[in-house]
């Protein structure tokens, strides 16, 4: 077993080397080797090849090209500024009007894409137009963007659920459930924040226009239907328990294409650029999960658990005060990182720490999961701000900063419901798998 | 990439691997459907679709490392390289492209330790299936061989620019994406769509 110290020294040469610009797996396994060389011998650093094979030899971990080539197809189904359009229908009435739409196009969109680049992107260029005309206070329209595409991993069926859920042997049907009543109350707060806005400064928001005709409304209504139908499908069979979440994740697929057929835009063609995105995104997570597998191994080899555990038993921490020491590690360590680096290079240390404080696996898992939305959209280096910057194509980086901090405030607002109210994630699996 | 036949012939054999593992996932995705319909209809079970799911999930992984890295989409935490002068910029993208290699190059050596052993001991799975462990694994191998070279081609090219005091051109090939160049790589087509449909609207407003 090695001491806290020692592996707080490879922690801090881990960061070092992410630093300097190494790839994130090339970093995590030089620490792993050394870690393995050093304490281990050569059995341990020859142990890569297996570790290499078993970590990917995984059903479970099929689900991530999966639910990415479902998000691909339906991505590409054209059907984005549609969607928008019909949300706009029912949540204009709101003050603040089109900016809820924001936040609801994003959150679905960003709910059946593995990508927040690609929902950023997408969004704010159905978006952007329609705001030209309405004088909305464009940081308020930035903000809310930004605030919605950060919303995807944490309303099902989201990547960083399975990453974790893979890493930490916790279920990723049980995580999903979880995940469910926060990102809604997480999407009730953005609107809130929305509400809050235009009640109290009227002069950020635009000109409304008068509702759609009724029967106009309906007809557009379809639109919605295509995320909803997969997400109820996917969803619902993993609640149900019909399907486990890799076959749900493939039922996804087949029923996206289709709904790729209605809106004419199933072809060979898309499909080959659908199988690239897809491969592109699977790969650039599982190198670097293959390796935090092979890292946490060699952790597991060398006593870190153990180790970890004896040191939060030793300072007599509560479950409340570790989650919110860890908080607030996490929001600096967001201001540098982008999500997957963030869950994949901390998790490992991490998570036996919360194990010894007796938190929840499944309970941490959301809160690991806000942690990142969080760190997706503070600046500096937020990348959804710098893409949405990127297609504006006009103004100052520093209007969407300025727009996106009343839903920080928000997040933070949400990270602390959550610390205190552990229920809100763990009641839905708890009734629907017991 | 340097433009040359080689690169060419990679980039060409990768996208052919990334296109079939891709209507594979279809397939697989289409039978497991079935499977899950027979099972309920009528209790009947295609044995081994996880275990072929598995093997596909391995094979997928191994073979979209290249087409990432070709595309440049491997993460790295360009934080505080991207704040350095161009020329220590260069030596630090250079340096990821030699580790990655290296990296490559040492799962590739003990990969083959598990695929040959797999081969002299005629291992199969504990499963109905009972498939020989040497046909996933000689596919999933396959995969980090073509990932290997394409690491060891780059870095090697990457070195040779650093070598040769082409800081601005290893920059660009071996850097981070740009702003510009992510938002292509991960929504260049979808956004193209939305843009034509954006153009629809406006000519169809005007007239």
């Amino acid at each position: 077993m090695i001491g806290p110290i020692e592996i707080g020294i490879g922690f801090l040469i881990m960061m070092g080397l992410m630093f300097l610009g190494l790839h994130v797996a090339t970093t995590m396994f030089v620490t792993a080797i050394i870690g393995s060389a050093l304490y281990l011998g050569m059995p341990a650093v020859n142990a890569v090849g297996n570790e290499l094979w078993a970590a990917n030899e995984d059903y479970v971990l099929l689900s991530i090209p999966l639910y990415i080539l479902l998000g691909e197809i339906l991505v590409r189904s054209g059907t984005t500024d549609k969607m928008y359009k019909s949300l706009a229908d029912w949540l204009n009435f709101l003050p603040g009007g089109l900016l809820h739409t924001n936040i609801g196009a994003s959150a679905l969109f960003s709910a059946v894409s593995g990508s927040s680049v690609a929902t950023a992107a997408t969004i704010s260029t159905v978006a952007l137009p329609t705001f030209k005309t309405r004088k909305y206070d464009q940081r308020m329209v930035l903000g809310s963007i930004a605030a919605g595409a950060s919303l995807g991993n944490l309303i099902p069926p989201g990547i960083a659920f399975l990453i974790y859920g893979a890493m930490t042997n916790t279920s990723a049907g049980r995580l999903y459930a979880a995940g469910i009543v926060p990102g809604a109350l997480m999407t009730l707060l953005f609107m809130g924040t929305i509400i809050g806005m235009a009640l109290y400064r009227p002069k950020l928001m635009g000109t409304k226009e008068a509702p759609a005709p009724l029967r106009e409304k309906l007809g557009r209504l379809r639109h919605l239907l295509a995320p909803l139908v997969i997400f109820g499908v996917v969803m619902g069979c993993i609640y149900t328990g019909w399907a486990t979440v890799t076959e749900s994740a493939a039922l996804g697929v087949v029923v996206a294409l289709p709904i790729a057929w209605l809106y004419g835009q199933l072809s060979v063609r898309m499909m080959h650029e659908a199988f690239r995105a897809t491969l592109r995104l699977t790969a650039m997570s599982l190198l670097i999960l293959t390796m935090a597998f092979y890292l946490n191994f060699v952790l597991g080899l060398l006593g870190v658990t153990q180790s970890l555990a004896g040191v939060v038993q030793s300072l007599h921490v509560s479950a409340v005060q570790l989650l919110w020491v860890l908080a607030v590690f996490y929001l600096l360590l967001g201001i540098f990182f982008e999500t997957l680096p963030m869950l994949v290079g901390t998790v490992p240390l991490v998570f036996p720490l919360t194990v010894a404080a007796g938190i929840d696996p499944v309970f941490f898992g959301v809160f690991m999961v806000l942690m990142c939305e969080i760190s997706l959209i503070s600046p500096p280096v937020g990348m959804t701000l710098y893409v949405i910057q990127g297609v504006r194509g006009e103004g100052t980086i520093k209007e969407v900063f300025q727009g996106t901090i009343p839903f920080f405030l928000t997040m933070i607002v949400m990270t602390a419901i959550l610390i205190h109210f552990p229920e809100i994630a763990l009641w839905l699996p708890r009734i629907s798998f017991g | 990439m340097p433009e040359n036949l080689f690169s060419r012939a990679l980039t060409r054999l990768v996208d052919t691997l990334v296109i079939i593992v891709g209507w594979w996932l279809v397939a697989l995705s289409l039978l497991t459907c079935v499977e899950m319909v027979t099972r309920k209809v009528f209790s009947f079970s295609l044995q081994g679709i996880d275990e072929v799911g598995g093997y596909t999930l391995a094979v997928s992984a191994a073979i979209g490392y290249s087409y990432t890295l070709i595309t440049r989409g491997h993460t790295r935490i360009d934080f505080m390289v991207g704040k350095l002068p161009f020329k220590a910029r260069a030596v630090f993208n250079c340096l990821a492209m030699v580790t990655l290699a290296a990296m490559a190059l040492f799962c590739i050596s003990r990969a083959w330790v598990v695929l040959s052993e797999s081969i002299e001991f005629q291992s199969r799975a504990t499963t109905p299936l009972q498939t020989p462990m040497w046909i996933p694994q000689s596919i999933w191998f396959f995969g980090w061989i073509v990932f290997a070279v394409a690491c060891v081609y780059l870095a090697g090219h990457s070195l040779l620019l650093l070598v040769k005091g082409k800081h601005e051109a290893l920059n660009k090939a071996y850097g981070p994406q740009t702003l510009e160049e992510e938002i292509e790589s991960e929504a260049g087509e979808v956004l193209e769509q939305v843009r034509q449909q954006n153009a629809l609207k406006e000519a169809g407003a005007q007239s």
